[in-house]
């Protein structure tokens, strides 16, 4: 086990106690969300078996199945709803014995991976993005991404080997040059127990326990002392629940189907193993919640809200039950917490200030891109503005004014090369102009040019009649 | 939506942060109003007061809420402090007046709480101490420890001020940083100056006060209200700015009765700590406390002014604009143009 590289800012939280994974009964329904681009291979009516594919996905989509078995009741927007039937038979897969690279990606592909730390991105996709050369560096991201969430800690502690089966997967898929686990120094007992199981090629390193350390960037530079982020050192990170996925899919045949999910209530923090598709009903009732709470996936710090009406999907990583806090913003009081707990040691004063009115300049001048959005300089700043939210609000309106500037330029560029092509035009059109008015001044009056056209046309028809055979044969040539 | 509450980090609202300054400046105003009797505390009361209401008239005139804002506790705080540089037994009009520049001229001219430029109550005071040097130079000779009534202090107050009754003279004394002024016009040899000023462990009575504004500073770097960076930047530089002058050049004060005299303490730990009209980055803050130091230095070696707190801010506040975009240069990233 190796120390890390030093964290600028970062917030430090008591670690909560948490018991065993458990788990839900059988729903009577779930609710798949698929993408809107996707194409059920179901109809209404069907029956399916757990682990069947639902859709077919996109290319750059991942693909959906059925997390219990039952009758689809209805396909409505984007959701596939199935009815259990209690039986809970499973849709058998052949397994594949000691697979290769290209095939441990096909396999994640088949069975829907990805990312379960929280972008769900497609395993297969990221796996294809560092294709053309080898990786430097596999991170696996055993560090928590919110202080709300436990999931991958309540994992780690009860399903070390698998998850580390998992690692060597992943490692065996990426053929990367090397392969760091990063996780939070408090996890001791997770540490403990990875350490007994990981192969000596595979390196542990234990990072501050204090919020952003699990951002994978964060981690990275963490674990390597190397900044400007992962894909700038061809490197590529992998949740630790991530990789008990593609355990699972690789050794167990099993589709990516059900996730660990932190559930936090005013007194309780709990981990759940669910079925991808359960009705956050459900939970509401095996909790005893109200089914109007308030609740917000995602972790405390940088979490969205949802209804009980949502079903869980593989972002849920977790669900706290907790009424929202809302503090009045007032005036910043230029106090500079914001910028002593900021990981990526920005000013966030300063990009408040500039982000209001929008002055780009300044906003890139001072880093701006480089905010991971960690929400820290929010829950310090003693006068409660919103500052996440403003710089991912100006982030954004940077972005399209970057692809609006690109748009104006090729139209521009279009705009020119019109304007060149016309210019020659008439250009041509002018010389042809110039010419015909130099022969009409050349002229000397009118009854002179009738006579020299008289003349001509004479001369033109007297040659036609003496040269018949030759226009016959220009004729030919032509 | 915090479900839980991070550890180890400042106050967490605008109001708590003003609620515990005027904690912290507690043991200040118990050896303020002990040292200088009832005349202090009927200061306190009206710059309090008188704060309030003019805040509630600027907040009124600019249409705002008056109660959300008013509950912010920043007038308050800009009160105290004026409240604490001030001699007792004034004339009533004068806090008054003081808190009146203070907020409606320093701090809702420039847009309120948070737009400021410089220090509120510094800019109050020093307006004040500009317009009636003498009254503002007439402290207690003796520590009055309340031995003066509060009627007769109510007396005095609103009718002239110490300086209107016939016996003023033998009441008031000269402060150890006045002393030495007037000893330094004079000519007067150094070392006399240093055994008619110097105290236990800084300037004689003065030093107490600055303790208590010590301790108070103490709790709020604790608390994480305030950082390090400006007191003890601040103080650093009085005291090798002393040092220096007092190795290299003549004798002036000696480093204890610079930093336990006058308004050092409050000056390093309340005053200067503003942080809307401090710098904004630990680094510009550093620069910005060092300049403090400096000006303050300067000012008691060699200014009119016997302490030079308030110019010192001010002038300070004056080049805190400038240290906030050298310091966006500074930290701007090098592929960025
Ligand atoms: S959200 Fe951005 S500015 Fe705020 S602390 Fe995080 S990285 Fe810094
Ligand atoms: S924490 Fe809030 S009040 Fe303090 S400087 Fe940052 S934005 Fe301003």
């Amino acid at each position: 086990m190796t120390g890390a590289y030093k964290l600028h800012g970062g917030l430090a939280f008591e670690p909560a106690l948490f018991g065993a994974i458990e788990t839900l009964p059988l729903p009577e329904h779930i609710g798949i969300q698929i993408d809107r681009h996707a194409t059920p291979a179901i109809t209404v009516g069907d029956h399916v078996l757990k682990g069947q594919v639902l859709c077919e996905g996109e290319p750059d989509q991942a693909l959906h199945h059925a997390s219990v078995s039952g009758e689809v009741t209805g396909i409505s927007q984007g959701v596939i709803s199935i009815k259990s039937d209690g039986q809970d038979n499973d849709f058998i897969s052949p397994r594949v014995n000691a697979p290769s690279a290209l095939q441990i990606n096909a396999l994640c592909k088949q069975y829907g991976l990805v990312g379960l730390g929280g972008a769900a991105f497609p395993v297969n996709k990221k796996l294809d993005s560092i294709q053309h050369h080898t990786p430097d560096t596999l991170l696996i991201n055993a560090a928590e991404c919110d202080p709300a969430i436990y999931c991958d800690e309540a994992l780690m502690q009860e399903r070390t080997e698998d998850i580390v089966k998992g690692i060597e997967l992943a490692l065996a898929a990426s053929s990367a040059r090397q392969c760091i686990v990063g996780i939070e120094e408090n996890k001791t007992e997770a540490i403990a127990k990875l350490l007994k199981h990981l192969p000596a090629e595979i390196k542990l390193v234990s990072v501050p326990a204090l919020y952003p350390s699990g951002a994978e960037n964060t981690l990275f530079s963490l674990c390597t002392g190397q900044t400007g982020g992962l894909r700038k050192h061809h490197s590529l990170c992998f949740n630790i629940a991530t990789c008990y996925a593609i355990y699972k899919a690789v050794i167990l045949a099993e589709p990516l189907i059900s996730r660990v999910v932190t559930v936090i209530t005013e007194s309780t923090v709990r981990n759940f193993e669910l079925r991808i598709g359960t009705p956050i009903t459900d939970l509401c009732n095996h909790l005893s919640q109200p089914l109007h709470s308030a609740i917000t996936c995602g972790g405390q710090m940088m979490g969205w809200p949802v209804t009980s009406e949502q079903y869980i999907d593989k972002r849920t990583n977790s669900l706290i039950f907790h009424p929202p806090r809302a503090d009045k913003a007032v005036a910043c009081i230029r106090c500079g917490a914001c910028a002593d707990v900021c990981p990526e040691k920005l000013l966030p004063q300063q990009l408040l200030w500039h982000a209001k009115p929008h002055n780009r300049q300044a906003l890139l001048s001072l880093d701006l891109h480089n905010c991971i959005e960690c929400a820290c300089c929010d829950v310090v700043c003693p006068s409660h503005i919103p500052l996440t939210e403003y710089f991912i609000h100006a982030k954004k309106k940077i972005r399209s004014d970057n692809t609006e500037q690109k748009k104006a330029e090729l139209a521009k560029i279009r705009y020119e090369a019109r304007l060149a092509r016309l210019q020659n035009q008439s250009k041509r059109e002018r010389k042809k102009l110039d010419a015909k008015s130099a022969d009409l001044s050349n002229s000397k009056n009118k009854d002179q040019l009738k006579k020299d056209l008289i003349a001509k046309a004479l001369q033109k028809s007297k040659s036609k009649k003496q040269q018949p055979p030759e226009k016959n044969t220009d004729g030919d040539r032509s | 939506m915090t479900a839980f509450e991070p550890k180890a980090i400042g106050p967490k609202s605008v109001t708590s942060t003003m609620q515990m300054v005027l904690l912290a400046l507690l043991p200040g105003c118990l050896v303020f109003t002990y040292q200088n009797g009832w005349g202090s505390v009927i200061n306190l009361v009206l710059a309090v007061l008188s704060a309030i209401a003019f805040e509630a008239l600027a907040l009124k005139l600019r249409k705002r809420s008056v109660i959300s804002a008013l509950s912010d506790y920043s007038a308050i705080v800009t009160a105290v402090l004026i409240a604490l540089c001030l001699p007792p037994l004034l004339p009533w009009w004068i806090p008054v007046l003081a808190c009146g520049f203070a907020i409606l001229l320093a701090k809702h001219a420039f847009g309120g709480i948070g737009y400021n430029l410089f220090n509120p109550a510094m800019v109050g005071y020093a307006i004040i101490l500009i317009s009636f040097p003498t009254e503002l130079s007439l402290w207690l000779a003796q520590p009055d420890g309340f031995s003066t009534s509060l009627n007769d202090s109510i007396g005095t107050v609103f009718n002239g001020g110490l300086a209107a009754l016939p016996q003023w003279d033998a009441l008031t004394g000269a402060t150890a940083l006045d002393q030495y002024r007037d000893l330094r016009l004079q000519g007067t040899d150094t070392d006399l100056i240093t055994t008619q000023t110097q105290g236990l462990f800084g300037a004689r009575q003065s030093e107490w006060i600055n303790l208590a504004y010590l301790l108070g500073g103490a709790w709020l770097l604790r608390m994480r209200v305030i950082n390090w960076h400006i007191p003890i930047s601040l103080l650093a530089t009085l005291a090798i700015c002393t040092l220096l002058h007092n190795a290299l050049l003549s004798n002036t004060l000696s480093v204890s009765i610079n930093l336990f005299g006058g308004a050092t303490m409050l000056c390093a730990f309340f005053i200067s700590t503003d942080p809307v009209s401090a710098a904004t980055s630990n680094r510009g803050r550093i620069i910005y406390a060092c300049l403090t130091g400096f000006l303050v230095y300067l000012i008691r070696s060699y200014g009119a002014f016997p302490d030079g707190v308030a110019f010192a801010v001010l002038l300070s506040n004056c080049a805190t604009p400038a240290l906030d975009r050298f310091d966006s240069w500074l930290s701007r990233s090098p592929n960025e143009t």
